[in-house]
């Protein structure tokens, strides 16, 4: 994980204080995906990996890149870029997989880059722009303000619902 | 769960009172056909108390109240009081699923119901008359009192009476009357004894107690050996606490062996015997270890915590041949042949004994353990990955030798990684193993279900078994229950006619249902079979139309057997009345669904008035499987071995379109063609036709055009079943040799996609 600019905010990554709620401070792991910094709990994130041989699974959703092999257990992986909408990108150095759990399921996602760890209070965190229309608000469960960044919380569990499965699907087609 | 309960013990508890209650419910059905049997009356008031005893152990008071009430209307039963009737057995099935429920409460941590008021007082009236008081007896056994006995109660029964020495009771008959009340006091003795014994503070006080109880009792009846086992209390309730601590657990351990001569006693009275035992090495053992002397005769009895055992290493149980010439009443044949293993079994542990720790901490023999499912699951995971790390030592091992070796330094390379290849294949195959479990765990519950039925609808019908003990994996034998239980209703409810009906025809009353099991190379073919009227096809296609699940013309189109199969369409019924059975055109289509999880191939075959065959063949196993590796566009998949019919090359000349389906001639056939390349999205990455694999379930055949063939291989079956990724054509995916992922083609519903038929019933 590469330590991005530190700002007042952001907690070193050797901070003892790992469990999130510490001083009702949020722990979250943000990360890059096109041009936008975005965000998850720390709790939710199992592991970040480089970037492993993805097999391509037909007839799956259009964002699903595909499958892994995480040691010895076979779980789906998202692109994000796809997820939101983004043109797709080839996988540079710096591209990680981030596995999270989901309400039971393990899922991976690829990301530009991988940023740091940081804490944040909640109080910089506002909630997502009304005004902002369109499948991209429904996910995002606010955006937090960290003096000349904008951070993109995730809310994973709608993310990755699978509810919205065919939506999605029928407004990629 | 009540409060204070050990969650262990608990979910012990509950594991075991399940598959007793699974053995109740098959067992009673049994016994309305073998009404004589007193083996199995014993079987069944043995698991019932069983329960009950273990569940008063917990304090689990509602489930105990009313297992005692069902005990004691079984008891009746028992003593051949009362005769074995559809209506006693009724009650005593309805008891079980009353039980059944009380278990899932439990499990769910609830509270459980005490038990349908009218259930219990058809059980009282069964029972009512033992002179045992059973009606206050019910909801009046101490919470947590009779815990020891019961837990005993089943070596208990493995030695009859404690291996008493058995004499006619002869009581005058005012004596006579008070019996039974006394046996009960007798028994509620024992379980305050046992009760404090398991407690150990305030020993000496119920101890007192119990020698209070116990010798009124020899004394008014004049039996010896209650007097004896008294005096034997009240020594030990004097002495107790002043025991050295060391020899503390001796004397507990033979007071509870006290505890289970009193309850044996219990039972020899209330089945008229006088029981005698030969308490002299015992006594004089028990008044050692009072005074802080342990007896090295004892010592494997305290290791296994067993008191059975310090009755055996006394002498008590009978121990040496001579022993069953001593039983000179009645029951002496049973008494004897069911005290010698026991006894054999004392004999090994006083041998084992003087051959020091090790012999002696072999302790009784018990055979099997209870493993918890998961540690299963991670043990076959890991022996998943050995497999692929050994395909990729083995992998790595042909790059270094064609780098070249000194030839030494080959040849053991090569030696161990034989071994290794070797011993992953063993270790695979005995884990494997280990959870394969007898198809008979789901064919005993059938008996019930079928008897039910058969009430119900006011059939008479037989269940006929065969090849219950073939064993299959764990998962298989999980994903088989729903489908069997369909098949069956569906069997009884639809195919076999009423008794009049039947006759009318020209067969016999009783219709049969035949189920069978046997093994066929890396499967387990199932079938269930009946004499019933058979499927009418005419009517089943009709209706399939008339849902609109096919078109006239395809009906037309279809064979037979294909029609057949349209039973399993989902929404499709023919009986002509909806019952809470069968009926409701749901059930069928999860046997398709099922068994097509599992990999499994099913077949009906149908002659009017002749019956029906439905036949499921399915994989030993859904863990690991040979699969034929091929190429299609730039990825490998992976296509069951035992879905394949063949390998063709198709010429061009074969290869046709058949409205607007492609197709290609395969000697006398037509078959449709799947461009598995399109199918899959892949890139066309040569104009090569490529290779046509001839792939078949049941009646079902298609060609796949892939591209390549890469071989065949053993792939370990990973689930696929993400939301995200469970759409496509795909039953698993599989890990290669590189770690990298392969999927395994679902040929089930690709065969479905190009089929009338298949795809309404998809």
């Amino acid at each position: 994980m590469a330590a991005a600019s530190p700002s007042a905010q952001s907690g070193p990554l050797d901070c003892p204080a790992t469990h999130a709620g510490e001083g009702g401070l949020l722990q979250l792991v943000s990360f890059v995906v096109g041009e936008e910094e975005f965000a998850v709990p720390i709790l939710a994130v199992q592991e970040i990996n480089r970037v492993l041989p993805i097999t391509r699974v037909p007839q799956s959703p259009e964002f699903v890149e595909g499958v892994i092999n995480l040691r010895g257990k076979i779980i789906p992986v998202v692109d994000l870029r796809r997820r939101f909408g983004l043109p797709a990108a080839e996988p540079s150095p710096d591209s990680r997989i981030v596995v999270v759990e989901v309400s039971g399921r393990v899922i991976g996602f690829t990301v530009d880059r991988v940023n740091e760890v940081l804490r944040i209070d909640p109080s910089v965190v506002e909630p997502p722009p009304a005004m902002a229309t369109g499948s991209r608000t429904d996910y995002v469960s606010g955006v937090g303000k960290l003096n000349d960044r904008l951070l993109i919380l995730i809310e994973l569990g709608r993310l990755f619902g699978v509810g919205t499965i065919e939506q999605i699907d029928r407004a990629a087609a | 769960m009540p409060e204070g309960a050990d969650p262990a013990l608990m979910q012990d508890f509950l594991t075991e009172a399940w598959e007793l209650v699974e053995r109740l419910d098959a067992d009673l059905v049994t016994l309305e056909s073998e009404p004589a049997s007193a083996a199995l009356l014993d079987q069944i008031f043995r698991a019932l108390h069983t329960i009950k005893g273990a569940a008063s152990f917990l304090s689990l008071g509602a489930l105990t109240g009313f297992a005692h009430a069902a005990e004691d209307a079984l008891n009746r039963l028992r003593k051949g009081e009362i005769r074995v009737t559809p209506p006693v057995i009724d009650a005593m099935l309805r008891s079980v699923d009353v039980l059944r429920g009380q278990l899932t409460a439990i499990g769910g941590g609830y509270e459980p119901s005490p038990g349908p008021e009218d259930l219990i007082a058809q059980l009282r009236a069964i029972a009512g008359g033992t002179g045992a008081a059973p009606a206050t007896h019910a909801s009046a056994v101490p919470a947590g009192a009779r815990g020891p006995t019961a837990v005993d109660a089943p070596k208990d029964a493995s030695v009859p009476f404690c291996g008493a020495r058995l004499r006619p009771l002869n009581l005058a008959a005012e004596k006579a009357d008070i019996l039974p009340f006394m046996i009960e006091d007798l028994r509620e003795s024992v379980a305050q004894m046992d009760a404090a014994l398991a407690r150990g503070d305030r020993l000496g006080v119920d101890l007192q107690a119990a020698a209070a109880a116990v010798r009124p009792i020899g004394d008014y009846f004049q039996l010896g050996a209650l007097r004896r086992l008294g005096e034997l209390i009240e020594i030990s309730s004097a002495v107790i606490a002043a025991a050295p601590p060391d020899a503390r657990a001796e004397c507990v351990l033979r007071l509870r062996a006290v505890a289970l001569l009193l309850s044996a006693a219990g039972d020899c009275l209330a089945a008229g015997h006088e029981p005698e035992w030969e308490l002299d090495t015992f006594a004089s053992r028990l008044e050692g270890s009072l005074m802080g002397s342990t007896n090295p005769q004892s010592l494997p009895a305290l290791r296994a915590g067993d008191p059975l055992l310090i009755l055996a290493a006394d002498g008590m149980i009978a121990g040496d041949p001579g022993a069953s010439a001593r039983v000179d009443s009645a029951p002496a044949a049973g008494v004897r042949a069911e005290a010698d293993a026991p006894g054999d079994r004392a004999e090994a542990e006083r041998r084992g004994d003087k051959g020091g720790e090790r012999g002696g901490a072999a302790g009784p023999a018990e055979s099997t353990v209870r493993v918890e499912v998961e540690r299963l699951e991670t043990l076959l995971n890991l022996v998943g990955e050995l497999v692929l790390n050994k395909n990729q030592i083995m992998g790595l091992s042909r790059q270094l030798r064609s780098l070249g070796l000194p030839h030494e330094l080959q040849q053991s390379l090569s030696g161990a990684l034989s071994d290794l290849d070797r011993l992953t294949a063993e270790l695979q195959v005995g884990v494997m193993r280990t959870r394969m479990q007898p198809l008979n765990k789901l064919f005993g519950k059938y008996t019930r279900v079928v008897r039910d039925l058969a009430r119900k609808t006011g059939k008479e019908v037989e269940l006929v078994i065969e090849g219950g003990e073939t064993e299959v994996d764990k998962s298989v034998l999980e994903l088989l229950a729903d489908p069997l239980v369909h098949m069956i209703r569906n069997s009884v409810d639809h195919g076999l006619e009423k008794p009049e009906a039947r006759e009318h025809a020209g067969k016999s009353r009783v219709g049969t249902v035949r189920l069978s099991a046997q093994h066929q190379g890396g499967h387990v073919r199932v079938a269930i079979r009946d004499d019933g009227r058979g499927i009418d096809k005419a009517r089943v296609g009709a209706k399939a139309v008339e849902r609109g699940l096919i078109t006239g013309e395809q009906l037309a189109a279809m064979s037979d057997r294909e029609v057949c199969r349209l039973i399993f369409a989902p929404g499709l019924s023919t009986a002509e009345q909806v019952s809470d059975l069968s009926g409701r055109g749901v059930g069928m289509d999860v046997v398709l669904t099922n068994i097509n999880t599992l990999g499994g191939q099913v077949t009906v075959e149908s002659s009017p008035g002749g019956g029906t065959m439905i036949e499921i063949l399915i994989p030993l196993t859904v863990a690991i499987m040979p699969a034929m590796m091929v190429g299609i566009g730039k990825h490998d998949y992976a296509v069951p071995v035992s879905c394949i019919r063949e390998i063709v090359r198709p010429e061009r000349r074969q290869l046709r379109t058949l409205g607007g389906q492609p197709v290609f001639r395969l000697r006398d056939s037509v078959l449709p063609l799947i461009d598995m390349r399109d199918r899959l999205g892949e890139a066309r990455s040569s104009e090569n036709d490529g290779f046509a694999v001839v792939v078949g379930v049941g009646q079902q055949a298609a060609g796949l055009l892939v591209d390549r063939l890469i071989g065949q291989q053993e792939v370990v079956i990973k689930p696929l079943d993400d939301a995200y990724t469970s759409g496509g054509p795909f039953s698993g995916a599989t890990i290669a040799e590189d770690g990298e992922v392969s999927l395994i083609l679902d040929v089930i519903r690709l065969l479905r996609s190009c089929s009338p038929a298949e795809a309404a019933a998809a």
